[in-house]
């Protein structure tokens, strides 16, 4: 590699090392738990050796020889067909621990080490365990098989349809307006418009997705087999609402004909075969280049709506349309950049199961780690955020929730312990659920702690809900075993993990039912660069509250209940919210009752806001606020209308919880 | 041309207040107007009018029920769903049970009105 800078690839070097580093760790613990190795261990070999062969590219030699040696034994167990034993797993993820020892090295720019003993070590066990034929070199024989390009090949491609059924195939593709608030739903009628002339035999998002409303995308492709005219199916479409164009051509021979293949089947292939999915080429992009790019986009909204309002609304047609089609191209852009940022939730918790399996191990128990919905998108600003709560949640699930095996078996539970991640997309959100079962909660217990820490008043203890009992293990400065333990109750806790899913717009809720199982039930905010908000007024001030957490808005009438003492309620979907101003929270004075009641989800219960006006509906970027105003704890953000005018972003369920306790 | 006869149902006083007025500025009557899926189901037996707005979150009947009995009662029935954000799955069950279209609040007028005119144009053209 003399004379080429290798420099520049650095940065790219770490970050595919650290994948596949990742990916080791994943498949090496999934193999313990198969019943069908082999593959496995082929998914194990060629990641070892993708670190190799860039390493050697790289110049970095102790990474080059202990990757060799990690391959090598793995090459052993891949030629002879042989399951890996037990043992041998531990000697790999060691080797894997090493290298991502070396790579941290690499990152910071240190030097490597060589970590000889290691490298000595796995080569040894290379001589004792070797099959028949095996050398310590074993990377020439390990090379020819080694390019895993072929190996993909085999995720299932349909054959050729032999027949044709009545009809013919027409790809159908369809875009919806930059407008359209509910994507999902409209490709949903559309689906059921398409399904009244014919069939739709494949979809791309697939039925499924759009059922499930897991669609970011404003166009859609649907391959059709009807008999009706291509001319009668565009019209058909365009006579839909907010569909900005739909064309119908005859299938073409460039993509594989579905009709062979179910639609479940082909949408989920590329999830659970991995890399078998990767059929588009990419393009890696730094992240900082992405996040100036939000920037920029974020400035051509604000700009836009300037525009917007100084464009007088007698301006000439022209002027108007071109300020439309601006508009249209700059929500584009916007989602095509979206879309660049969103990252799978897999890419976070890809290195989970190792870790509980390692925090297990060291406490003597044995646990069960399933992760669910993780191939789920976030934004990655979001996600960079994630890692800290959800590893300390699985510590203190590890730790503290999981019983001693002989707990567990005296109780009748399963000797094994499972703890559950799972994902789902709810509307603007997604939920993330983390469960085990574990010994739970016990409120009592949690009550009697708290006093005896002098974080509660007895006068306090006697009125907590169940629920808000809970909750008390988020308080800065309580932790529940009397001794901190190796595993938790150090560094970050409950109060952290509390503050960083606030702090990104999200939600923490806590169930438990004690002896049986602890539920986190995390809601996060899809992105936290443009959201959705409604702007409310109290007091003549205008304030935004992201639309996420708003469940509905009520008009203050017959559905208002006032108390005695003043207090105000809302009968609301057979249940009564607590009312309060939004002047009363934020001190702003005046003495107005609030027309419209604002309907917030905290957790599970409802609260309502009071306030004057409900201004409208916008989609604004999220600025944070900078020091000193970050330490308004109420305040997510700020964001700047098309008028110029600066407006606090509340996070209002925080708010009333604080006025609430006041 | 006669006015389009026109049903508004939806729990709250202000949406019904706000539909009303979107309809009033068009070639439409508001001939009646349901607070909930049940009165909903018994107005437009009486009134059988040319397009429902229908909520979908209502107490006693919700909206989707509604929809259910009202095109069972009459397949001709020309619905349109009024849903919040985040109800796309709701909105998708009504679209299922033979809801025309959906349009989600908050709503502009335009925006009813746009959908509006397209769903009775392609019923127009299709029977």
């Amino acid at each position: 590699m003399s004379g080429i800078d290798v420099s520049k690839y650095r940065a790219l070097f770490i970050e595919e090392s650290r994948e596949h580093l990742s990916q080791l760790s994943r498949l090496l613990v999934a193999l313990e738990k198969s019943t069908a190795p082999i593959p496995i261990i082929d998914e194990i070999f060629r990641h070892a050796h993708s670190i190799k062969g860039m390493a050697a590219s790289m110049g970095y030699e102790p990474i080059v020889s202990l990757a060799h040696r990690v391959e090598d034994v793995v090459a052993g167990f891949r030629r002879d067909k042989r399951p890996m034993d037990k043992i041998t797993v531990d000697l790999v993820l060691r080797g894997v621990d090493g290298l991502a020892l070396q790579l941290g090295a690499v990152t910071e720019e240190r030097p490597i080490p060589a970590l000889d003993e290691l490298v000595l070590e796995i080569g040894n066990t290379l001589a004792d365990t070797a099959g028949p034929g095996d050398t310590k070199g074993g990377i020439a024989g390990a090379t020819p098989t080694s390019r895993p390009a072929p190996a993909d090949s085999r995720a299932p491609r349909p054959a050729p349809a032999g027949e044709t059924p009545a009809g013919s195939e027409k790809l159908v593709r369809v875009t919806i307006t930059a407008e359209c608030p509910s994507p999902a739903a409209r490709f949903f009628v559309v689906y059921r418009t398409l399904a009244a002339l014919g069939k739709v035999l494949q979809s791309t998002p697939s039925i499924d997705e759009i059922r499930a409303a897991r669609v970011t995308a404003r166009s859609a492709a649907f391959h059709l087999l009807s008999e009706a005219d291509a001319a009668v199916i565009s019209a058909r479409l365009s006579g839909l609402p907010e569909i900005q164009s739909a064309a119908v051509d005859a299938d073409s021979r460039g993509s594989p004909p579905p009709s062979k293949r179910p639609p479940e089947v082909a949408a989920r292939a590329p999830a659970e075969h991995g890399e078998a999915g990767k059929g588009s080429s990419t393009v890696r992009v730094r992240t900082d280049i992405l996040d100036n790019l939000i920037d920029n986009v974020g400035d051509l909204f604000i700009l836009r709506q300037r525009l917007e309002n100084l464009v007088a609304a007698d301006a000439p047609a022209e002027l108007r349309a071109a300020l439309d089609a601006l508009s249209v191209r700059i929500r584009e852009m916007r989602d095509q950049v979206m879309t660049v940022r969103m990252t799978p939730m897999r890419t976070l918790t890809d290195r989970y199961p190792r870790l509980v399996r390692d925090l297990a191990r060291s406490l003597g128990k044995d646990v069960e780690l399933k992760i669910e919905g993780d191939e789920i998108e976030l934004d990655r600003a979001v996600l960079d955020n994630l890692d800290e709560p959800f590893v300390h949640t699985l510590r203190n699930a590890v730790d503290h929730g999981i019983e001693p095996e002989s707990e567990r078996v005296g109780r009748g539970k399963s000797k094994v312990a499972h703890i559950r991640i799972a994902a789902s997309r709810d509307r603007d959100t997604v939920l993330v659920v983390i469960e085990d079962d574990g010994r739970g909660l016990d409120a009592a217990a949690l009550r009697q702690r708290a006093l005896d820490l002098g974080l509660l008043q007895p006068r306090q203890a006697e009125i907590l809900t169940q629920r808000e009992s809970l909750f008390l293990i988020c308080l800065p400065g309580f932790s529940t075993k009397a001794e901190v333990s190796g595993v938790s109750g150090r560094g970050v806790g409950m109060d952290v993990v509390r503050a960083k899913i606030e702090g990104l717009g999200g939600t923490l809720d806590i169930e438990s039912e004690p002896g049986v199982h602890t539920r986190l039930v995390f809601r996060l905010p899809l992105t936290v660069a443009i959201i959705n908000v409604l702007l409310i007024e109290a007091v003549g001030r205008v304030f935004a509250v992201p639309v996420a957490k708003v469940v509905a808005v009520r008009e203050m009438g017959s559905d208002t209940i006032h108390g005695a003492g003043g207090a105000t309620y809302l009968s609301f979907r057979h249940a009564l919210a607590p009312v309060v101003a939004l002047r009363e929270i934020l001190h702003l004075g005046g003495s107005r009752r609030p027309d419209f009641a604002v309907v917030l989800e905290d957790g599970r219960d409802l609260v309502a806001v009071g306030v004057e006006r409900v201004v409208g509906y916008r989609e604004v970027v999220v600025k944070p606020l900078g020091d000193p105003l970050d330490r308004l704890e109420w305040f997510s953000g700020a964001t700047i209308l098309g008028d110029g005018q600066p407006i606090l972003i509340l996070d209002l369920p925080k708010a009333v919880r604080a006025r609430l306790a006041a | 041309m006669s006015k389009k006869r026109v049903l508004v149902v939806d729990d709250a006083i202000f949406m019904r207040n706000m539909i009303k007025d979107i309809f009033a500025n068009e070639a439409f009557e508001v001939v009646g107007e349901a607070a909930n899926g049940v009165e909903a189901v018994e107005k437009y037996r009486e009134l059988k009018p040319d397009l429902t707005t229908m909520d979908i979150v209502m107490p006693f009947k919700s909206g989707i029920e509604a929809t259910k009995e009202i095109l069972a009662f009459d397949r001709e029935a020309v619905i349109i769903m009024c849903s919040a954000l985040g109800q796309e799955s709701l909105v998708m069950e009504a679209i299922d049970a033979g809801a025309a279209d959906f349009v989600v609040k908050p709503f502009k007028p335009e925006d009813v009105t746009r959908v509006v005119h397209k769903v009775l144009a392609a019923k127009g053209g299709g029977s």
